[in-house]
């Protein structure tokens, strides 16, 4: 994996903006996507209660978190299973790996899981020769092209039928098909082979109830059954954020994830995993094991505005609405979660500050917030994390173009502290480079300000009405330069009127 | 474990730490999240509304007005799509027998697969394989969305309605629930707690190339649902 440093992004996103391809792969998928949603969310009366409901369930859940881990360790571990708590992915990898030897396990199937990417569990286990088999069908043509998921939702979103029929032909020696129905009967038939030969399952949690010590699995394709139904020994990896209290509150939850994760009002499969296998049973693990992860999610709950981003189901729908996300796609993120949800939690999760970037890689349009199941207001958090990384709460690496940019900014904070001052030099400024600036931007700046008009325009202060900076809302007010060089017309900021088209309409 | 009790009590220390701030909502919510209004349609509103859902994901709605008819739509169902070799186990309330010895009159196999022992597991569980089909009693229904509740037992194992291509479930219609709220205020916590419970919305599906949808992944392709609407045994 590349790491998520500043640098990285800058280069990466700044390869898949202009690449045409991947923006048409992206919008048609996501305009498929958020189709079905809409015709869902809007057929149910009820959508907006729910939505409340789930999140009032969470803000409980979150803030007893100790109590209902507790609760659900004892009721699980009373049912033959095994709960062990991992402080980092390190320990989640080496307790999963350490398993797997001991119990001389060759072949792993898996479901679909963030958790377990998180930690990098498939590369952990290849390492110790054990063969991990991905059975989500997304996560298998992921696999097969030896990348990483590009979506929490939709793993291969940024692949056409056309290159997963070619990828097909080349890895499972078929003949050339990109008709889906086709490609998904292939991957059905090879994947039953490994359910049925499969010594280990592993998958990801959904929900875990304390009441009851259950794990809940929500899934379309029936891999998650299967891997949970078939090995002897099953893996459950999940943050320590999926334990909600009772399993009455479950209702609100699948209400609403389906309808904003996939455009369903139910998933074709929700699965209660608990414990072992009983007598008689023809199904079902004869051992069971549930790693509870904190890494880094402990210290988002010791801070009350990043803690909201505990609430997070994973629906992946922030993504499909995001304008930066549709912009550069899910690889240039860099981390295992991408889009608005994974710019909030990824400054926790990855250490050493490398993510600490990504905050700011937003338009704060508010599309995230606006789709959000259970509400979370990432604008809010992404501007949150913003200030810790300008106030040093968390230390960004930012490339050397960037940080005299950032520089300057203080400087210039300073000088704003005298407003009429700022007056009379934006007056003089504005009668001096007049001749250069274009509808009252300019498009170049000298250093240290070069990296700001790399990507962006810069406002001309004064050589626009004084109520202007009132439409600005949500944006910086200037014009971004990718977006309009790489989206003609493409009617994808309608929710966030672009700074260009506010500045037009004032004219 | 002792890293987990410390690991919990400094998440305790992280929540007094965020509540003692200002900013911290969520000390002042309610103790539990109100229920959506609902009102409860009659059965027969709730059939209709069950298999239109059903239908709309791509499953098959056959209404029975006794166990009996309800057996000649299997055996019917098999006739037409040629089972060979089909999965039963004990179902909760309707008794199966006759319908396996009606199978076996036409010539289909059966496997049985309830309380298997430890020893002929593997056996059983290679020939579920082989079988077109699985046939199993649904626990409930939610007509709001379409879903078939099972709750798997030793007599009546979760592979029954995952493993065989096709699924074919028995559905008493006083069974069908109006929503999930009416569903998980039904399902006592014992039985959560207790059994690998499943949610079944239609057949399988997947939607992981280009967002289009695809019926029949891992699970059943075909999902048939028998609804019957007696009360006899």
């Amino acid at each position: 994996m590349r790491p998520p440093d500043a640098q990285t992004f800058f280069a990466d996103s700044r390869k898949t903006v202009t690449d045409r391809e991947l923006r048409a792969k992206l919008e048609a998928t996501v305009g498929r996507h958020l189709e079905q949603v809409a015709i869902v969310a809007g057929d149910f009366a009820g959508y907006e209660a729910e939505k409340v409901a789930a999140r009032q369930v969470k803000e409980q859940a979150i803030s007893r978190l100790p109590e209902l881990l507790e609760q659900f360790k004892h009721n699980l571990e009373a049912k033959g299973a095994r709960v062990f708590f991992a402080a980092d992915a390190p320990e989640a990898r080496n307790y999963v790996v350490e398993l797997a030897r001991s119990k001389g396990v060759k072949l792993t199937v898996k479901g679909k899981s963030m958790a377990t990417e998180e930690i990098e569990l498939s590369h952990a286990l290849e390492q110790a020769g054990i063969e991990v088999v991905e059975t989500d069908l997304g996560e298998y043509i992921v696999q097969l092209r030896g990348e990483r998921p590009s979506h929490i939702i939709t793993p291969a979103i940024h692949l056409s039928k056309e290159d997963i029929g070619r990828l097909f032909q080349q890895k499972l020696s078929i003949p050339y098909t990109d008709v889906p129905e086709e490609l998904t009967a292939v991957a059905r038939q090879r994947l039953r082979e490994k359910f049925l030969a499969a010594d280990m399952g592993v998958v990801g949690a959904n929900f875990a109830i304390a009441e009851t010590g259950s794990i809940v699995l929500v899934e379309n394709e029936g891999n998650g059954r299967l891997t949970t139904a078939l090995p002897e020994v099953v893996v459950v990896v999940m943050g320590i954020e999926k334990v909600i209290p009772r399993a009455v509150d479950l209702s609100h939850f699948m209400e609403v994830l389906g309808r904003t994760a996939t455009g369903q009002k139910l998933t074709a499969y929700v699965n209660f995993i608990n414990g072992v296998r009983r007598a008689g049973e023809l199904d079902g693990p004869r051992e069971l094991h549930v790693v509870v992860l904190d890494n880094g999610r402990s210290q988002m709950l010791a801070d009350p505005v990043l803690r909201e981003a505990l609430y997070c189901l994973r629906c992946g729908a922030c993504l499909n609405v995001c304008p930066v996300f549709r912009r550069i796609g899910g690889h240039a993120y860099g981390t295992t979660y991408p889009g608005p949800i994974g710019s909030i939690i990824s400054p926790s999760l990855v250490h050493d500050g490398q993510a600490g970037h990504l905050p700011f890689a937003s338009t704060l349009c508010g599309a995230c917030k606006d789709i959000c199941p259970v509400k979370i207001d990432i604008p809010r958090i992404l501007l949150h994390l913003r200030w810790l990384a300008t106030e040093g709460g968390i230390a960004v690496k930012w490339p050397p173009a960037q940080e005299r940019v950032r520089a300057g900014a203080r400087r210039a904070a300073q000088l704003f502290a005298h407003p009429a001052l700022v007056r009379a030099l934006s007056r003089i400024a504005s009668v001096l480079l007049r001749p250069v600036a274009r509808d009252g931007y300019l498009s170049w700046l000298p250093p240290p300000f070069d990296a700001w008009t790399q990507s962006r325009d810069f406002p001309l202060f004064g050589a626009r009405s004084r109520t202007a900076s009132a439409n600005g809302v949500g944006s910086s007010g200037a014009r971004d330069k990718a977006l309009e060089s790489a989206t003609p017309n493409s009617g994808l900021a309608s929710r966030a009127p672009s700074a260009k088209a506010a500045h037009q309409g004032q004219r | 474990m002792s890293d987990f009790a410390a690991a919990l009590s400094a998440m305790r220390v992280a929540l007094q730490q965020a509540a003692s701030s200002l900013n911290d909502h969520s000390a002042i919510r309610p103790e539990s999240a109100p229920a959506p209004q609902i009102s409860a349609p009659a059965c027969e509103e709730l059939t209709t509304q069950f298999a239109r859902e059903l239908e709309a994901l791509g499953g098959k709605a056959l209404v029975a007005d006794s166990t009996r008819e309800a057996f000649d739509a299997v055996v019917e169902l098999a006739r037409t799509l040629g089972f060979k070799l089909v999965a039963v186990g004990d179902s909760a309330t309707i008794n199966l027998k006759p319908l396996g010895e009606a199978l076996s009159h036409n010539g289909v196999a059966l496997l049985n697969t309830a309380r298997v022992a430890e020893d002929d597991r593997r056996q059983v569980r290679a020939r579920l394989a082989e079988c077109d089909a699985g046939i199993v009693e649904a626990d409930y229904a939610v007509a709001s969305s379409g879903t078939l509740v099972f709750v798997p037992t030793p007599a009546r194992p979760r592979s029954l309605s995952l493993v065989p291509p096709t699924n074919v479930t028995f559905l008493r219609v006083e069974r069908i629930l109006p929503d999930l709220a009416a569903l998980m205020s039904t399902l006592e916590s014992s039985v959560v707690a207790d059994n690998p419970i499943a949610f079944v919305t239609g057949p399988s599906r997947t939607a992981d190339i280009e967002k289009r949808l695809v019926k029949g992944v891992h699970g059943p392709k075909a999902l048939y649902v028998i609804l019957v609407s007696s009360t006899d045994g």
